[in-house]
Order: C-alpha cells, then sequence, then structure tokens
C-alpha cells in the first residue's frame, strides 16, 4: 500500500519535471521561450558612443536583445546583427522601443571608435559595448555563454570562438527568449512586437 | 614591308593574347557577386554564387584585388566558427555558393577608402593557372 | 603551478557542493577513528575507495572543470559518466553507511535519522525507488531525459536545472550502484539477488549503447546549446558531439561490465562465505 503511493509520487514526480520541461512553454512564440529559465538583465559596461558607463537600469522600458560578438569577425557576427536590422525594419516606427546590446567579447582589438562606428553601422538602435576583462567574465557568466581566442597567425589576425544566441529582454529586464541564428527575422519581429505591445 | 610588319605584329599580338585569353577563360558563371562594407579598416565579407560550367572539375584555390592587401578563403563550418579553407571543389555543372552565415572571402587590409555603392574587381584563382576578373558590388553592413 | 589552482577554484561556488562533500568526508573519519577504537577497524581500500568516489564527484562539480562541462559536450559526458558511474560505485563500494553513521553524534542518529530512516514514508519511497526494474528503469531514464535536446538546452541555460540534473546524476548513481553492490546477504536482508543485479546492469546497458552510438553517428549537430553559448576553444560541434557520444557509449558500458565482475565476485562469496556475518569477517572470507 504504502509503496504503491511511493510509486504514484514519483510518477507524478517525474511527469511535472517533464512537463515542465516541455509543455509549459512555447505559448505562441516563435522563438524559443526561456522566460524565467535565466537572471533578468544586469550589467555595467562603457557605451563607445558616449564613453559613458552604462548598467541594465538605463535600459529599462525598451525591449534588450543581447548580443557577443566581435568587429573582426567578417561573417557571423554581421550576419546575425544585419537579421536583427531586418527584424527592427519590419517593425517599422516600433523598433524605437528595441535596444540591441552589441558586447565585445574581443576588447583588446575593438576600442571604442571601433566599436562606435561598426554598431551604428547596422542602425541607430545598436549599441556597441564593452568592459574589462572582469566585467565581461561577470557578464558572459551570467548568462552561461563563453568565448575563447585562437591563435595568431603571421599577420597577428586571430578567431574569436563566441556565441551565437541572441538573448531577449521585456521591457522589465526579465529574461523572455532565445533568439538563434537560424530564426527568420519575420519570426524575431513577430517576438519582439508581442514584447512591445506588452509594455 | 609595312604590311609584313603589321602583320608580324598582329600575329606577336594574337600568339602573345592567346595563352592570356585561356587562362582568363574558365568555364564558370559568377552571379550575386558583392561585398558586405564594415567601417574602418575591419575585414569585409564578399559573397558570391560560383558555377561550373565546364565539362571538367574545377578547385577555386585563392582570391586577390587590388581594393584589399589580403584575402582569405573561408568556410563557416557553425554559427560562431569559421575555419580557412585551401580551396573548393566544383564539379561540372555544380554551383559552390558564398553566402552570409556559411562560405565567404574574407577581404582584409584595404588599399584605398572603400564605400557601400562601390563596384570592387576581385580576381578569383583557379588551379591550372586559370583567373576570372569579377566585379563585386559594395552593399551595407546590413546585407542579408 | 598557479594556474592549477586557478583550476581547481570553484567556477560558481556552491555552498551545498562544498558542505556535503567536506561533511561527509568529516563524517567518514570521525567514524573511521570511533570504530577503530571500538575494535572494529575499517579496512584501508574502503576509505581510499571512498574518499576517490568523493574528490571526484567534488572535482567535477566545483573546479573549472565544471566550466568546461558547461560549453564542451564531450566534457559534459565526461562529468555524468563520472557522477552516474564512477564515482558513486566507488563510493558504495566502500559500504561507508556503517562508518558514516558512527562518525554522526550519536543523539542526532538515534533520536533523529534513525527513526527517520526507519519512517514508513522513508521506507515507502526507498523501497519503491530501489526496486529493481524501477531503479534500471530510472537510471536510463535520467540519462535519456537530460538528453532530450529541448531539455538538454533548459538544463545547460539554467542554473537551477544544471544543479538538479547533476544532483539527481549523483544521488540516483548512489542509489543504482549500491543496489548492484550491496555485499549483504540476500536471503537476509532482501537485497536483490545476484542473477537480478547481473540483469539490471545488461538491461541499463544495452539502452546506454544505443543512445550512445546514435548520438556520436548523428549527422547534425543535436545538441545546439553549445553552439548556442559558445566553446571555450575551436572545436567543431560534430566532432564534440561523436566524442560525448561514444563517451555515453562505450566506458559508460564498460561499468555495467565491472558491475557484472563485481556481483559476481560477491555471488562467489556469497556461497563460500554462506551463512556468515557480512561485516567484520570480509578479509577472512577474501582470504579463503
Amino acid at each position: 500500500m504504502a509503496a504503491a503511493g511511493g510509486r504514484a509520487a514519483w510518477v507524478a514526480a517525474l511527469s511535472a519535471l517533464l512537463l515542465a520541461g516541455c509543455s509549459a512553454r512555447d505559448r505562441g512564440w516563435r522563438t524559443t521561450d526561456i522566460s524565467g529559465i535565466m537572471p533578468p538583465l544586469k550589467f555595467t559596461l562603457t557605451d563607445s558612443k558616449t564613453g559613458g558607463v552604462v548598467n541594465a537600469h538605463d535600459f529599462r522600458g525598451k525591449v534588450v536583445l543581447l548580443y557577443f560578438g566581435y568587429t573582426h569577425c567578417p561573417d557571423v557576427c554581421p550576419t546575425t546583427l544585419a537579421d536583427l536590422a531586418a527584424a527592427l525594419r519590419e517593425l517599422g516606427a516600433r523598433a524605437r522601443d528595441v535596444r540591441v546590446l552589441f558586447v565585445s567579447v574581443d576588447p583588446a582589438r575593438d576600442s571604442a571608435a571601433v566599436l562606435k562606428e561598426y554598431a551604428a553601422a547596422f542602425g541607430p538602435e545598436v549599441i556597441g559595448l564593452r568592459g574589462d576583462s572582469e566585467e565581461l567574465h561577470r557578464l558572459t557568466r551570467r548568462y552561461r555563454v563563453t568565448y575563447g581566442y585562437g591563435r595568431p597567425d603571421a599577420h597577428g589576425d586571430y578567431e574569436v570562438s563566441h556565441s551565437s544566441a541572441v538573448y531577449v529582454f521585456d521591457t522589465r529586464g526579465e529574461v523572455r527568449l532565445l533568439a538563434r541564428p537560424t530564426d527568420r527575422p519575420a519570426d524575431l519581429a513577430h517576438d519582439l512586437g508581442r514584447l512591445i505591445a506588452e509594455g | 614591308m609595312r604590311r609584313r610588319l603589321i602583320l608580324f605584329l598582329a600575329a606577336f599580338a594574337w600568339l602573345a593574347a592567346v595563352p592570356a585569353g585561356a587562362a582568363s577563360r574558365v568555364p564558370v558563371q559568377v552571379t550575386e557577386a558583392r561585398i558586405r562594407w564594415l567601417p574602418g579598416d575591419l575585414p569585409m565579407a564578399g559573397y558570391f554564387v560560383i558555377r561550373n560550367t565546364g565539362e571538367r572539375p574545377l578547385r577555386l584555390i585563392g582570391a586577390s584585388s587590388p581594393a584589399y592587401r589580403r584575402i582569405v578563403l573561408h568556410r563557416t563550418v557553425s554559427y560562431g566558427r569559421m575555419k580557412p579553407a585551401k580551396s573548393f571543389e566544383i564539379a561540372p555543372g555544380w554551383s559552390v555558393q558564398f553566402t552570409p552565415g556559411g562560405n565567404h572571402l574574407m577581404l582584409m587590409g584595404r588599399t584605398r577608402a572603400i564605400h557601400p555603392g562601390d563596384v570592387v574587381p576581385i580576381t578569383l584563382h583557379f588551379a591550372g593557372g586559370g583567373a576570372l576578373r569579377v566585379k563585386f558590388r559594395v552593399r551595407g553592413a546590413d546585407l542579408r | 603551478m598557479t594556474s592549477m589552482l586557478a583550476f581547481l577554484a570553484p567556477w560558481e561556488f556552491s555552498p551545498t557542493v562544498l558542505l556535503a562533500c567536506l561533511g561527509a568526508g568529516a563524517l567518514y573519519l570521525r567514524g573511521a577513528a570511533r570504530l577503530r577504537r571500538d575494535g572494529r577497524p575499517v579496512g584501508a581500500w574502503r576509505g581510499i575507495a571512498f574518499f576517490a568516489g568523493l574528490t571526484l564527484a567534488y572535482l567535477v562539480l566545483q573546479t573549472h572543470y565544471d566550466y568546461l562541462a558547461q560549453h564542451v559536450f564531450w566534457v559534459h559526458r565526461l562529468q555524468h559518466l563520472i557522477l552516474h558511474h564512477l564515482a558513486p560505485l566507488l563510493i558504495v563500494l566502500a559500504t561507508p553507511h556503517e562508518v558514516l553513521g558512527a562518525g554522526l553524534p550519536e543523539r542526532l542518529r538515534e533520536r533523529v535519522l534513525r527513526p527517520l530512516w526507519f519512517s514508513a514514508p522513508v521506507r515507502a519511497v526507498y523501497r519503491t525507488l530501489q526496486q529493481p526494474w524501477i531503479a534500471s528503469a530510472l537510471f536510463v531514464g535520467l540519462i535519456y531525459f537530460w538528453l532530450i535536446p529541448d531539455i538538454h538546452l533548459y538544463a545547460m541555460l539554467s542554473v537551477p536545472l544544471y544543479n538538479l540534473m547533476n544532483w539527481g546524476m549523483l544521488v540516483d548513481g548512489l542509489l543504482f550502484w549500491w543496489l548492484i553492490v550491496d555485499p549483504r546477504p540476500v536471503a537476509a536482508y532482501g537485497t536483490p539477488g545476484h542473477v537480478t543485479r547481473i540483469a539490471m546492469l545488461w538491461l541499463v546497458m544495452l539502452p546506454q549503447i544505443a543512445l550512445g552510438a546514435y548520438i556520436a553517428l548523428s549527422t547534425h549537430d543535436l545538441y545546439t546549446v553549445y553552439g548556442l553559448c559558445g566553446r571555450p576553444w575551436p572545436i567543431s560541434p560534430l566532432t564534440d558531439q561523436q566524442i560525448g557520444g561514444l563517451i555515453t557509449w562505450i566506458p559508460a558500458a564498460m561499468m555495467s561490465v565491472v558491475g557484472g565482475l563485481i556481483v559476481l565476485r560477491l555471488w562467489v562469496r556469497a556461497g563460500a562465505g554462506a551463512g556468515r556475518r557480512w561485516g567484520g569477517v570480509r578479509r577472512e572470507v577474501c582470504g579463503a
């Protein structure tokens, strides 16, 4: 009798875990719903445009897209940023409620001047941020992303291995979505539109 | 005498022209040649679609341009990861795509100012000495 | 040297892991000392097995190894091989419960823990979990569950889920392997028979081989979370996946073989030493 009760409890617990993992998600979002899975937005970094220190609080009221990359990346980073820019274009005037934070994981080469010009090339909503290794380390660890440097070639160029996820935070700074490089800009625009409408 | 000289010169010119012509007559068709512009001296990416219209397999082994000091063929193996590629094999009748998020030419060290809207010549080099000059259109950073 | 020390520093400091490991280690030492005073010394190999298992679990949970395990699939698979197979097997091979019990303050043990352990609900849950078929299903089920690609993504992104996954692996590993290597006589303690144990090992081995082979031989990136979050050094996703699949496949299956050999030894010993008490006379039986 007691054993049967124990078994029922065990089955119930495992089912609950399964349900929590799979079906409680995906409420009409087209990118990956990660609400509540990661901590709210928090960082202290330097804005390459103004040279001033900014933190997560400065972006309250905006839907924030967080992406890690480096400017000497000729293909992957610009392709992702171009996709984000395309999603923002689809949003039209609503894009003013969105900010794309491009955080450099290669601060040695990404001076504020380079980063500023680079970010601006993708649109006014894109902001290049840089920080010292400690600040960068804190932020990347918080969002469980990492990066690494390849060996420099004869010309001193090196590859940087970095994350490809774009984390999306709502206007209150809570984590909501994970956009993958394979997601279509139209789908991201759809989800961003919903987050903007939530306010 | 003068006619002979002209004939001789013409013949010489023809002879001289033939190897050069043969070298550049690589049986390929290149379309959608474009460059994604980036500011400063950041490396840019060149994209195109190349089709082998000949009967024999071709191997793209490199590229050069007066506008860049160094061009490297790159194969993106996964998101966030790319790898220099020695060469790209193109089978007869087949195409290889160089597209954002995939294969690309990494264009480094511009020798002059380059702006969106410019046209930049890039010469593609093939195994066996063949080469093809292609005009690449420079597009904005948000090229997709 | 400094880089070695830096590597040993916790990546994500967890008081739970530190206290659990230090606590278990201290209890064991205290218990062993007490038993020695009582004239019932604990064999050295038991201590070695216990501390080796405990140290392995600590190393993969609380050093920068954990950082690598969060970002490289095959390092993660190796972490689970240690947490679910190797470390718990070493720990339970030491049959440490007696020593740990002796290490506890007597009042706490007699007034709180013993009544709790023998209380109906705890016994019911333990008996249920330790039924051979349920234990086997749980052992394999946990491996499969956390390797469902969507679940794996959430587990690698969320700190609480990640901790739940790793702790679950260790606890389940202890339960399962204890069932396999429990040296107490089958008849007197109601532990699974030796044939049942070998059947269990075989039963958990096949699905692990199937899953490992499926992962190793997949030609597309099953666990995209590593690419999404970045890898600490440039390793191609498929190479990473193939090594991870092989770890899930071969060494994990080998652990069943190792377990089988231990069961055979217990079986032979049970035949030789039938009717003897299982605790103190072990050495003598071994020598016989």
